[in-house]
């Protein structure tokens, strides 16, 4: 007979290891997901856009999701740090992915490409650093009404 | 991680098996048999639960000197 209906069949232990296999299985499709689109412009010469828009979706959701749970949270990352210099280097590094990407994809003249690639590369350059500057922003916030919360409770038990 | 021996003596004073205090304290052999090992650390709350099943305290079965855990770093 059961004795409660949402009971777990698992025990801490066996708990532990399902996180970690649901930890690698969600980073399987995050890093599959970009892989199959990356596959896909490639194939097309960057023409269909629409392909991915699907894959895309998913991408975007996976990555919002992430994003957002770990900012309620008041996690950033395990080495990185949320100040800059490291959003600085992080958006130049996808700048330059982007601009590579590009130039690789587009099937059109090299002085059209080497234009279009310059433009996505700032383009997605100072999104990404605004993007990354206002995550951390938001994080710090986060950080700041999470521990002083921790505060208030300490006070209470006293 | 050491082996757990203190739990195995404890066990066996009780005469009871690693599947039979597994199923008292609402685990699998295999977390029991990992705990035992020393493959897997448990919460405190399964530990005074299977300190509560044998009748021994937390120190009895989980604590360990500081001697004997900086020879496990070496």
């Amino acid at each position: 007979m059961k004795k409660r209906k949402n009971k777990s069949n698992l025990d801490e232990r066996q708990e532990q290891r399902l996180l970690r296999i649901e930890r690698n299985a969600c980073w399987l499709a995050f890093w599959g997901l970009l892989l199959a689109m990356a596959v896909q412009m490639v194939m097309s010469r960057g023409e269909d856009v629409r392909g991915v828009a699907g894959e895309w979706i998913v991408f975007m959701l996976l990555a919002c999701y992430m994003m957002a749970a770990c900012i309620k949270e008041g996690i950033w990352d395990r080495r990185l740090r949320p100040d800059w210099k490291t959003n600085l280097i992080a958006s130049l590094l996808a700048g330059v992915a982007v601009a590579v990407f590009f130039v690789v994809v587009l099937d059109w003249e090299t002085e059209q490409k080497i234009v279009t690639a310059i433009v996505m590369f700032f383009m997605t350059f100072v999104s990404c650093y605004i993007l990354l500057m206002i995550s951390a922003l938001v994080y710090k916030k986060r950080v700041e009404k999470l521990e002083s919360e921790g505060e208030e409770e300490d006070v209470g038990n006293d | 991680m050491a082996r757990n021996i203190a739990i195995k003596v404890a066990r066996a004073e009780k005469d009871m098996t690693q599947k039979a205090l597994a199923e008292a304290v609402g685990i699998s052999r295999q977390t029991m048999n990992a705990i035992e090992q020393g493959d897997y650390n448990p919460t405190i709350r399964l530990c005074r639960q299977i300190c509560r099943v044998l009748g021994k305290g937390l120190d009895d079965l989980f604590w360990k000197e500081q001697e004997d855990d900086e020879e496990e770093e070496k």
